[in-house]
């Protein structure tokens, strides 16, 4: 064989060796934004974007603030603007870093061409120091490639977090400020009442007692609207702190009162197939499997003894003796290459079953979970409509037939006061199961996409602001 | 309209009447039983068979057909659940005889025999009692003491010879409170064996009831022993009683029985009147005592008889005036005199389609024909030639007219006044009163009432609140 060929055929396994690791050594000019941009564009229908400039998406920011807040937008603003994420993408582009640098000594045809042709033995045993500078330069950049995924997958899942915690605290927002103004109309009752007590007083028609139980209501329902004003800061501001908002800009605006109940809801069928395929962190532990199995060199021991197989061709090809001097000069490579002996292969199995048995077992929570919040859905839905469809317009019921009975004055002017004030009861249960609903919609979108909070999952208290996943 | 429908429809039911009159020859047929549709006042029952005698009026009501039967005169009643139109406007599910509350008027003439079958088609036992009449014990009605109870489904017979004309009702007397509370009473009129003996140009008879019915709903309240919302004469409240159409120089006979928890003083515009007859029979001639308000205690019955000589349109009606009202709110406080003003519009925004009322009194009430609830009354209502007449109750008017024919109940309208016969709006301006030197002047009174408890300071009328 020429020496030629013999380059060819070098170049051609070194090739081989480069497929064997799925096109790892690729370099991306984004610092790794590209996946995450895509991922995330895929998964919330939103764009995320490493502010490079320092400037921000103020413009841009300015726009989607400007209207009262959709949702969608709040998501937008959190995107751009949250400086945790900042920071999740800042930690990517230091991963892609360590990548490169991991992959810039380990360029195998610099290192064969660069140097001037000798005997075969010479070449060869070049050609073979490089490989092995390869395989030894592998192992790293394996771990530079982990963990650029891992970054990668870490800030998408803190960008589907944000998003999940955005889009409940928004409706956290919306129901408080749609329950303030509940309990205003229901002060006014009280405040009526308290006022026709005052008159009835006046005329001698109501004592001091049945005065002071109006006077004391309406008093007790001014603290109540307090509390609920309050209330609204709060959401308001905790919205605020996750979409990164401070001085002007925090004073957007959010509609008066939560949507309409969606007439149908998901289906159960479809549910635990989107979360398979698309949850985050089962994609997390998919890829720490590849990488297990690409550090073992692909596990079925045929495929890992087969690069090795391609080192032994070449010898095959030269002196019988090559395989002593290869072995002499693997001494420096000797624990990575003669380790790959039978006690290897068990490693390399136990560590892949490791990988396969968390993968198995994040697979099975992530079912389970997906459930559990597309039953807690469900149920709050349920819950929700109930109360659209049937405690509200049984509440009006209520009040037209006590109207009708007042009209034949059968009951008192005092009644269709305390009957509005169930009314506005009943409508500010009705306001929780409304937010419930939507709180358990984030929630099982965050089951199925990312950004699940198993904490927060079925209290439905505001989530921590960190994403363990 | 009177229907009359086939007693003995169900072979079963044969098989149970068959068994419950078994033993006494004259029953081995039993006669229909009527039974009426209409709530308003039917024509008078003019005898074809048996004695003769001058028929009754009943209000709102109706006289059961009889039969012959040799010297027996055969009456069926069904006790049953009935739907009684008690005005215009609402009904009750009650419980009666016959398609009515209360059942039809029996009428006979002392020293008839009457046989009357009485069929059970409630879902519990039942009695009659002939309340006020001479008869075998064991003819009396009242359960568990001088007869078994009718069970459902089963007919019992009386048998008893009128022994003294008067005024009469039947009731039941098992599960009483309930069964009377639910509507179960009739009148039962005996007439003089001489139909010249103690003889009116008109008759009319009438029972007083009261029932529970909430606002909104149909079945009396059968546990409510004293506040009941309605006040009735024949199961029937004004508007939807009768008027009582009379030819003046009419010698007219009223007579009232009694079925409520209380007593009721009944009033008439207009006339006087003498008392001729009370539970005991009839009031010797020279005792019978004028008045014009006789008061009827609970269980009593009593006619009243005088002459209607004054032609007109006359108010007749209980003179507990919360009687001559329908169901009304007792807790509703009292608005009168205060000022709502802006708060009108306040409580409208909570209270959609509120309209301020009773800050002025509460006639307005029976004039304005607000929406309410299903199936009840006004509290105040009617109308008539003058506007609204805000009653209700035990409310009803005697209409005197010359010219009626002996027969003619059939209503003539309003009265027409004589000219200069109307109480009428003065329209000119009065003259300073003349007044005592050193007299208080009228416009300054200090008669600033206030009660003061030992030991405290004088109530100040209303709160502060802001």
């Amino acid at each position: 064989m020429s020496k030629i060929a013999k380059g060819i055929a070098v170049k051609s396994a070194l090739l081989t060796v480069c497929f064997g690791f799925a096109g790892c050594v690729s370099v991306s000019n984004d610092g790794g934004m590209g996946v995450v941009q895509s991922s995330v564009s895929t998964s919330l229908s939103a764009k995320v974007d490493k502010d490079e400039t320092g400037i921000g998406h103020r413009a841009a920011i300015h726009a989607l603030l400007k209207k009262s807040l959709s949702p969608e937008r709040a998501v937008q603003v959190a995107l751009f603007n949250n400086k945790g994420l900042q920071a999740a993408f800042n930690d990517l582009g230091v991963s892609e870093a360590q990548f490169v640098q991991a992959s810039q000594p380990t360029n195998p045809s610099l290192t064969v061409l660069g140097l001037t042709g000798g005997g075969a033995f010479d070449i060869e045993q070049r050609l073979t120091t490089s490989l092995l500078a390869l395989f030894l330069a592998q192992p790293r950049q394996e771990l530079a490639q982990a963990q650029i995924k891992a970054a990668q997958i870490k800030a998408i899942a803190t960008a589907l977090q944000l998003a999940a915690d955005t889009r409940a605290q928004y409706w956290r927002t919306v129901a408080a400020r749609e329950q303030y103004a509940t309990l205003v109309l229901t002060r006014g009752s009280a405040q009526t009442a308290a006022e026709l007590a005052q008159r009835l007083g006046q005329t001698g028609a109501l004592g001091k007692l049945d005065q002071a139980r109006e006077f004391a209501f309406h008093a007790e329902l001014s603290a109540r609207v307090q509390l609920a004003q309050t209330q609204v800061f709060l959401e308001h501001e905790r919205l605020a702190r996750l979409m990164g908002l401070w001085g002007k800009q925090a004073t957007f605006t959010v509609p008066m009162r939560l949507p309409a109940l969606p007439k149908k809801i998901r289906t159960e069928r479809v549910i635990e197939t989107d979360a398979i395929l698309h949850r985050v962190d089962l994609k997390l532990a998919r890829a720490t499997l590849d990488v297990v199995a690409r550090q073992y060199g692909l596990v079925q021991s045929t495929r890992l003894i087969s690069v090795f197989d391609f080192t032994g061709a070449q010898n095959n090809a030269g002196s019988s003796g090559a395989r002593t001097q290869l072995n002499g000069a693997e001494i420096n490579l000797s624990i990575p290459i003669y380790d790959f002996g039978s006690a290897r292969i068990r490693e390399a199995e136990q560590a892949y079953r490791a990988a396969a048995n968390r993968l198995a077992d994040k697979a099975i929570t992530i079912r389970s979970q997906v459930r559990e919040a597309f039953l807690g859905y469900r149920g709050a839905w349920s819950v929700a409509r109930t109360y659209q469809l049937q405690v509200l317009p049984l509440r009006k019921t209520i009040e037209e037939e006590q109207l009708l009975q007042y009209n034949g004055m059968l009951a008192d002017m005092f009644t269709l006061l305390v009957e509005a004030r169930a009314r506005l009861a009943s409508q500010s249960a009705a306001i929780d199961a409304k937010r419930d609903f939507w709180l358990a919609q984030e929630n099982l979108r965050a089951a199925t996409i990312g950004g699940f909070n198993a904490a927060s999952a079925t209290d439905g208290k505001a989530p921590a602001n960190d994403s363990t996943q | 309209m009177l229907t009359r429908r086939a007693f003995v429809n169900a072979s079963s039911m044969s098989a149970v009447a068959v068994a419950a009159v078994s033993g006494r020859g004259q029953a081995a047929s039993i006669p229909e039983a009527a039974t009426m549709k209409e709530a308003g006042t039917q024509k008078p029952l003019v005898p074809h068979t048996g004695p003769d005698y001058n028929p009754i009026v009943t209000l709102n009501g109706w006289t059961a057909p009889w039969r012959m039967q040799g010297d027996w005169k055969e009456f069926h009643l069904v006790a049953e659940p009935v739907v009684r139109e008690i005005a215009p406007g609402m009904k009750a599910y009650l419980w009666g005889y016959n398609g009515q509350s209360p059942g039809p008027t029996i009428e006979a003439v002392e020293g008839d025999k009457v046989r009357i079958f009485v069929t059970n088609r409630l879902p519990e036992h039942t009695t009659i009692h002939w309340h006020g009449q001479r008869l075998p014990n064991g003819m009396d009605g009242v359960t568990g003491l001088t007869q078994p109870p009718i069970k459902p489904g089963q007919t019992f017979v009386y048998e008893f010879q009128l022994r003294r004309s008067g005024t009469f009702m039947y009731h039941p007397h098992a599960d009483e409170t309930l069964q009377m509370a639910m509507g179960m009473m009739g009148l039962f009129i005996v007439h003089p064996r001489d139909p010249k003996e103690r003889r009116v140009d008109r008759d009319f008879a009438f029972l007083l009831n009261a029932y529970d019915i909430e606002a909104g709903t149909y079945l009396p309240k059968v546990n409510t022993m004293l506040e009941f919302n309605l006040w009735t004469w024949n199961s029937r409240a004004y508007p939807g009683i009768d008027p009582f159409i009379v030819g003046k120089g009419d010698k007219v006979r009223m007579r009232v029985g009694n079925l409520t928890m209380t007593n009721h003083p009944i009033h008439i515009h207009g006339h006087e009147f003498h008392v001729t007859g009370t539970d005991g029979g009839y009031v010797p001639e020279g005792s019978a005592w004028p008045e014009v308000t006789v008061d009827i205690a609970v269980g009593q019955m009593r006619a009243f008889e005088f002459m209607a000589d004054e032609p007109g349109d006359w108010a007749v009606h209980c003179h507990k005036s919360h009687h001559t009202m329908n169901a009304m709110g007792h807790s509703v406080k009292t608005y009168i005199g205060a000022n709502l003003g802006n708060l009108q519009t306040k409580i409208a925004k909570v209270a959609k389609g509120y309209t301020a009322m009773g800050d002025k009194g509460m006639a307005e009430m029976g004039s304005m024909e607000m929406p309410m609830p299903d199936n009840t009354l006004p509290m105040m209502t009617g109308f008539a030639q003058f506007g609204a007449v805000e009653m209700g109750g035990m409310f009803s008017v005697m209409k005197v007219r010359e010219g009626l024919s002996a027969g003619d109940y059939k209503d003539p309208g309003w009265y027409k006044n004589p000219p200069g016969t109307v109480a009428y709006a003065f329209n000119g301006t009065l003259p300073e009163a003349v007044r005592a030197a050193g007299s208080p002047d009228a416009t300054h009174t200090k008669a600033d009432v206030r009660v003061v408890k030992p030991g405290s300071m004088p109530a100040k009328p209303g709160m502060q609140h802001d």
